[in-house]
């Protein structure tokens, strides 16, 4: 995917404005922030561009094709949504990495253990948490995983929900190093934690609805 | 051995009155419940009074087409009380659930014949009873599995997304939701077949030895009913969650709220 576009996207829920003409061109390795304060819209923004809020104006096109039921899929299949809380999941760290595999899309595309432990330590873990049990690691822990294995699918657009609001400084670090560092991931992140306000950032505030971009930072 | 012996009306009226006991704890406990209590058994004995004189007359009868009426009319009734537990509308969820349901009792119905040869099985003091016992036996199961189901995607909705945005279709996405309520619908249903016989005298059995089988006849029979209640228990519970989630979601994979009953806010 090249390019992103929201065109004048309004959303609507129980007679309230939530999101009101949003237009935002996204270009390929666009890191964008998304800051606002809490029941802004910022998550129904997220949920709104992966077609699951409906709007009642507006449309979502990439690379020129505007986004339908009919072609939701192919577009979802370059993007990958992390919410703030990790997966409940029973199984060890590694067949939880794996899960997404198991998806008829996915096959045939499943990483090494080498580049699964690769990303896992570029998180913080060492190579024993391969064998643990996902439900015994804390919710940043959970969180990291879940960041690794969304990393690991390899996809064009990230769409990330804040998803570091349960690490620790170090950690929130990391995480936006890992998404921010390669030139061709395009980033939207929503997040309260300021760290995001980084180099080459555009950063957005949305507020009563409107989408408003504070210029980009050099 | 001999046919049960026939309880007089008289005798049933004061058996009745012993009713009076629980309605006066009730009263004493402010429980607010001898309304219920009192519409509950007047709507049963209309109903069973009412399924004596017309099961007479079918029994009567004997005809195949009315037969099959009788089977589709009892799923129907059945089908619309699962909908309307589950907080579904039955006026968008019936055309898919009902040939479902439909086609299942047929197919569980045909399966006796394993057992039973054709004469005995398609005559209606067989035929009705059977269907009778094995649908008004799934109605728990069905209902726990749809509202576990539908409350879990609307509660993790966050969850569902994930999935779909991992790249799993529709199908992928809803299985650990389908797995959570085929697991919560069946677990239960499991335990009661172990302690079948200890815990509770099965009814049908009861019934039969009541009605002067040999207890060897009546619970080959209980066995036979317990074999189809569970696989019509476990095939709808999945069949329907299956079948009605495939009209509950839009194109874009969003829950679609005019499928749900509008819960009452008082």
């Amino acid at each position: 995917m090249h390019t992103f576009e929201l065109k004048g996207l309004c959303v609507r829920k129980e007679a309230k404005d939530i999101l009101q003409d949003i237009n935002l061109l996204v270009r390929r390795g666009d890191k964008i922030l998304i800051q606002g304060p809490s029941g802004s819209g910022k998550s129904t923004l997220l949920r709104a561009v992966l077609g699951f809020e409906k709007c009642s104006q507006g449309t979502v096109v990439y690379d020129g094709i505007r986004v339908s039921s009919s072609t939701i899929r192919d577009f979802r299949s370059q993007c990958t949504y992390i919410g703030q809380s990790p997966l409940s999941y029973e199984g060890t760290v590694l067949e939880y990495v794996h899960l997404p595999f198991g998806f008829k899309v996915n096959r045939g595309r499943c990483p090494g253990e080498e580049d699964i432990l690769a990303i896992l330590q570029k998180l913080g873990f060492a190579s024993e948490i391969l064998t643990a049990e996902y439900r015994s690691l804390s919710g940043g822990e959970q969180q990291r995983v879940t960041i690794a294995q969304a990393l690991l699918l390899k996809r064009d657009l990230y769409l990330l929900d804040e998803v570091t609001s349960s690490l620790d400084q170090a950690n929130i670090i990391r995480v936006i190093n890992l998404f921010t560092g390669s030139a061709d991931r395009t980033v939207i992140a929503v997040s309260h934690n300021h760290e995001w306000r980084g180099e080459g950032m555009r950063v957005f505030a949305l507020q009563n609805g409107h989408l408003k971009e504070e210029g980009e930072r050099a | 051995m001999n046919a049960a012996v026939s309880i007089s009306l008289p005798s049933l009226g004061v058996f009745f009155l012993l009713l009076i006991i629980p309605a006066m704890l009730f009263r004493y406990m402010n429980l607010r419940l001898n309304r219920q209590l009192v519409i509950a058994f007047v709507r049963m004995v209309l109903q069973l009074s009412l399924v004596a004189v017309y099961l007479e007359y079918i029994f009567k009868l004997d005809n195949m087409a009315v037969n099959i009426f009788w089977i589709l009319l009892m799923v129907l009734v059945a089908n619309a009380a699962i909908l309307k537990q589950s907080g579904l509308s039955f006026r968008r969820f019936f055309v898919v659930t009902y040939p479902c349901y439909a086609l299942l009792a047929f197919c569980i119905l045909g399966s006796f014949l394993i057992v039973l040869d054709a004469g005995t099985l398609f005559s209606a003091r067989y035929l009705i009873p059977l269907a009778g016992m094995i649908f008004g036996n799934i109605l728990r199961t069905n209902v726990v599995a749809l509202d576990r189901f539908y409350s879990q995607v609307n509660r993790r909705d966050a969850e569902y997304i994930a999935y779909v945005s991992m790249g799993a279709t529709h199908a992928e996405a809803i299985k650990p939701f389908l797995r959570e309520a085929c697991k919560a619908a069946l677990g239960p249903q499991i335990a009661s077949v172990s302690t079948m016989g200890l815990v509770a005298l099965p009814g049908m059995m009861t019934g039969q030895i009541l009605g002067g089988s040999s207890p060897a006849v009546a619970i080959t029979y209980q066995l036979m009913i317990m074999v189809a209640i569970f696989l019509t228990s476990s095939l709808s519970t999945f069949l329907s969650v299956v079948v009605s989630s495939r009209s509950a979601f839009d194109g874009y994979g969003r829950i679609k709220k005019e499928m749900f009953l509008t819960k009452d806010k008082s």
